[in-house]
């Protein structure tokens, strides 16, 4: 009974506890992915509140699966905003938070040193402002396969993915769910089109047919992080991923196991070579200040300091993308190892803004009901278990 | 003199009924509250859209294609499961009916351990031993010296049905044992000398007698498969989704509320069919089992020197006995075995236990792993306790025998609530939960509370098996009893604490039992209402799943099972308890 009575003591000072922690104001709410800027990692609360004076304490950092339920738990919370900034929204997102209407624009007096490509291909009106992008690649392990044992790689095409069984050692994000598994599929829209909106994109196919001939082989992970998971672990034979053109830096500029500029990269990253050149998405990472913020001057202050040289220096060695600030450092071994996004054809001018606002749930959808192979053997299943049941019954019946 | 007598039971009779208004009061304002509002709400998201009433959503919903895809693919899988369950688990009845040896009961106990473990225990098991890097392929590798998989469970039909089949396998053992134990013998012998055959003899005399028992299992097997939902979130990938977790894809990735509101809906009108089919035969096993004493006459595993074709079947009982041992418990070991693993050289084989005081993990579980445990014992510790409260109160209300000397009646709110009850018994979690998010998202309690919620979650999807653990204890209790008690005067409060509470204290604390293992390790509907440093292990569990450093998730889902275990020799001390709903 006393151990009944110590337990019930005891969750009472634990609730007390937990109220107490809640009812804690902060002074800056964050959300963001749980992989920003993480490895090797670089503090960037510790790094905001050495600047603003803010104590660590007071900053709220709150790590969400992926960009995604990023704006979803915003969406959910706004009419009672708990967040001020999110971070990590990208080119696609955008569309969903602004239809959400989760963001407030902000003319952040930084964007001056930033690229005004950026700004016009991510967010013109500014409710989302950009501190990196890259281009989405495919990236496999050299140890594990090459140019020497599949020389399709150096020239590949998204169809040689599927004639070359690529697919069987490949592993892609779920677009519903992970943001480079969007610009993965937007990747192969733009690429084959799409005969039901007119769109011919560079080959006038239809992006449909190369998911149905894939999706039987393709391993699909619900974010980057787990992708990478699999891709990481040997014994799942699955030694490419969509990824970034900059994650050959990761293994070639890391401090603790990167090989270093001049050895032999251990992985690399490459795009499509449709019509001859070389195609690839476009992802452009952003972050905004959130309608009807509880702090928003912290907010626009912290905005100010992601955009600022000081943050954006750390941009390609933790957060392994280019930074949007044109005065940040990148190191040459970065810029050595990594696809630079000037040298591709960018595939976003093929599908603009309004389309991909109309059509982006339909492809989507679209896309899931690709991947759900309704084999017939549900069909079969179904329709053996109902005769065998009315075949009872009657028999029962008769009896 | 009997004009005081009269009086006296007057003032009884008004205080009784005093009680039960309260009790019917508060059952009800907790049942209106949490659970029949929120259903309205689901309802009001499903089919109206701005204040008006429409059919539109709700049909453009089901007659999605891909919804369509999935609701085939959700009865598909859920009778597959059922039927090879089936095969498996009725010779295994069988085997457990027929044969004695020593530690029989540790055998069929060690059995059952998947099904009353959580989901996402389960699943960590399955991945570990089952999954590409896992240690049957591993074994497989070896052995055939090729990068060749023998089995992948990640994204295909056969992997989601091996995973539920595991976990419920155990239901059909132990449903189907009294079922051959009740077997009536005479009419076999008497069918034999008259020389039917031996496929006759089953179909006409076997079968028919156990046939109830086949389905009323087998229903609670596809109730389990049909609304399976951790399982089938992280193995099915995208390709593969039951309807519940469709309809947490909806709300959570696509923001569709009254698509996953419609979807909802749906789902909770096939759980009702099926579950008043469940009840329906589940009442007829036990009027079959009332009076059958000599059943299958019991044997001693026993090999006989000239019968080598009994030898022979006898050794494959064994062997097929030792395989499903193995498929089934192997993924328990698997999983306390890494969490002595190091996922590295550079760290000790307790690193998950050291885990457990650190706050390196913080940033990805939003609290410390310490901490998830406490919250998940003190959900469950909390949820019992009103569970406990609740189903006392409903048991009061519906076995109100004091009036039964008195021409007695069933009042209209009595049936009122017994039916009451059975709607959250067909309520999937993700619905109750998804009930609850639509109501109580904007209110500041939720925004600041959200573990009040998660409680009460957890205390809807219990109260049913309580009611029904304390209701079995009730109805074993001799009426004439408690008739003699209030003849001699006694109060009814008095019958209730002097003779009913202590003859029923047993299904209270199994119902106890039963409600806080089932908080313990619920995932569904804590999941889908979490937020920000109120997780469970379980939640816990499901965010380091799919990483390489296993050792964490292993040790808490050790830590699980380890608890989960204790409650479940707990219950079988105190009594033979049915796994029922």
């Amino acid at each position: 009974m006393s151990v009944v009575f110590g337990l019930l003591l005891f969750s009472c000072f634990y609730e007390i506890n937990v109220f107490t922690i809640n009812a804690d104001n902060y002074e800056l709410v964050i959300y963001t992915y749980e992989s920003l800027l993480a490895d090797p990692g670089y503090d960037f609360v510790e790094g905001f509140a050495n600047h603003s004076g803010i104590a660590k304490e007071d900053i709220h950092l709150v790590l969400l699966e992926d960009a995604n339920s990023i704006v979803t738990q915003a969406a959910l919370e706004k009419n009672n905003p708990v967040a001020d900034v999110l971070i990590g929204l990208d080119n696609v997102l955008i569309h969903k938070a602004k239809e959400e209407g989760i963001l407030e624009p902000y003319n952040s007096p930084e964007l001056v040193n930033v690229s005004s490509d950026l700004i016009s291909n991510l967010d013109p009106m500014k409710h989302i402002l950009p501190y990196d992008y890259g281009i989405i690649a495919l990236w496999y392990d050299n140890s594990r396969i090459n140019s020497t044992s599949n020389p399709e790689l150096d020239t590949l095409k998204l169809q040689d993915i599927i004639d070359e069984n690529l697919d069987e050692i490949l592993i892609v994000e779920d677009p519903t769910l992970s943001s480079p598994g969007l610009g993965f599929l937007l990747w192969t829209i733009a690429v084959y089109g799409d005969p039901s909106v007119n769109f011919d994109g560079l080959l006038k196919d239809d992006w449909r047919n190369w998911w149905k001939s894939a999706s039987k082989n393709l391993r699909i992970a619900p974010s980057w992080g787990a992708a990478f998971d699999i891709y990481y672990t040997e014994e799942e034979n699955r030694p490419m991923m969509v990824s970034y053109g900059t994650s050959p830096a990761y293994d070639v500029c890391h401090p603790l196991w990167g090989v270093g500029s001049g050895s032999d990269p251990p992985s690399t990253a490459i795009v499509s070579h449709e019509n001859g050149t070389e195609n690839a998405w476009l992802q452009i990472e952003g972050l905004g200040l959130v309608k009807n913020a509880p702090n928003q001057a912290n907010a626009q202050s912290f905005i100010d300091w992601f955009l600022s040289a000081e943050l954006q220096d750390n941009i390609p060695t933790n957060n392994w993308m280019y930074p949007a600030n044109v005065h940040a450092n990148i190191s040459s071994c970065f810029m050595d190892s990594a696809i630079n996004p000037a040298d591709v054809n960018i595939l976003n001018d093929l599908i603009t803004p309004t389309m991909l606002e109309e059509n982006l749930d339909m492809w989507k959808n679209d896309w899931e009901t690709e991947i759900a192979s309704f084999s017939s053997i549900f069909l079969i299943i179904l329709t053996l278990s109902f005769s065998a049941i009315t075949y009872i019954f009657l028999r029962k019946k008769r009896e | 003199m009997s004009r005081t007598v009269r009086k006296e039971t007057n003032i009884e009779e008004i205080a009784n009924k005093f009680i039960i208004i309260l009790a019917i009061i508060a059952l009800g304002s907790f049942l209106l509250s949490l659970f029949y509002v929120p259903l309205i709400q689901i309802l009001r998201f499903a089919f109206s859209s701005e204040s008006k009433f429409t059919f539109a959503i709700f049909s453009s919903t089901i007659t999605d294609t891909l919804n369509l895809k999935f609701i085939g693919f959700t009865f598909a899988q859920a009778l597959l499961s059922t039927v090879i369950c089936l095969f498996i688990g009725l010779p295994a009845g069988f085997f457990f009916a027929k044969y004695e040896f020593k530690g029989k009961k540790l055998v069929l106990n060690l059995l059952t351990i998947p099904f009353v473990l959580p989901p996402i225990v389960v699943l960590l098991g399955f991945i570990v031993s089952y999954g590409e890097g896992g240690w049957i392929n591993s074994i497989w590798k070896g052995m055939t010296g090729t990068d060749n998989v023998l089995i992948s469970i990640f994204g295909t039909f056969e992997g989601i049905v091996l995973a539920h089949i595991f976990y419920n396998l155990s239901v059909i053992i132990r449903m189907t044992i009294p079922a051959w134990q009740s077997l009536d013998l005479e009419q076999v012998e008497v069918s034999r000398t008259l020389g039917a055959s031996e496929w006759k003899i089953f179909w006409k005399i076997i079968f028919p007698q156990i046939v109830n028992y086949l389905i009323s299992s087998a229903l609670l097997v596809f109730i389990y498969t049909f609304n399976s939902f951790a399982i089938v979130l992280y193995l099915g990938e995208v390709r593969f989704q039951t309807l519940e977790v469709r309809i947490f894809k909806m709300m959570k990735a696509s923001l569709n509320f009254s698509g996953g509101a419609s979807l909802a809906f749906l789902q909770l009108i096939l759980n009702t069919i099926i579950i008043i089919l469940y009840l329906l035969f589940e009442r007829k096993t036990r009027q079959m089992a009332i009076g059958k004493e000599r059943g299958l006459q019991k044997e001693k595993i026993s090999f006989s020197r000239y019968n080598w074709k009994k030898n022979l079947s006898i050794i494959g009982l064994i062997l097929f006995m030792l395989i499903i041992g193995v498929f089934t418990f192997a993924p328990i070991l698997a999983v306390i075995i890494v969490s002595f693993t190091p996922f590295s050289s550079e760290v000790s084989p307790f690193f998950g236990y050291m885990q457990l005081f650190s706050f390196e993990y913080s940033p990805l579980l939003n609290n410390s792993p310490l901490r998830l445990l406490l919250n998940t014992l003190l959900f469950a510790f909390a949820a019992t306790l009103i569970t406990l409260t609740l189903s006392l109160m409903i048991v009061f209300v519906l076995k109100n025998r004091y009036q039964s000397l008195k021409k007695y009646q069933r009042s209209i709110s009595e049936s009122f609530i017994s039916y009451m009850i059975i709607l959250p018994m067909a309520t999937s979690s993700i619905t109750l939960a998804l009930g609850l998010f639509l109501l109580f998202n904007n209110t500041s309690l939720y925004l600041n509370a959200v573990w009040f919620f998660i409680i009460m979650a957890h205390v809807l999807i219990s109260v049913p098996f309580a009611t029904r653990s304390i209701m079995a204890a009730y109805n074993r209790i001799d009426v004439e009893l408690l008739n003699v008690a209030s003849t001699l005067g006694a109060s009814r409060l008095r019958v209730f604490r002097k003779i009913e509470l202590p003859l029923i204290l047993r299904g209270i604390i199994v119902g106890g039992i039963f409600s806080f293992a089932i908080s313990l390790g619920e995932f569904g509907a804590t999941n889908f209402l979490v937020r920000g440093a109120y997780g469970t292990l379980s939640i816990g569990i499901s965010k380091l799943l799919l990483t390489q450093t296993l050792q964490l998730p292993a040790t808490m889902a050790s830590i699980l099972i380890i608890v989960t275990i204790i409650c479940f020799l707990a219950i079988q001390k105190l009594g033979d308890v049915e796994l029922k709903v």
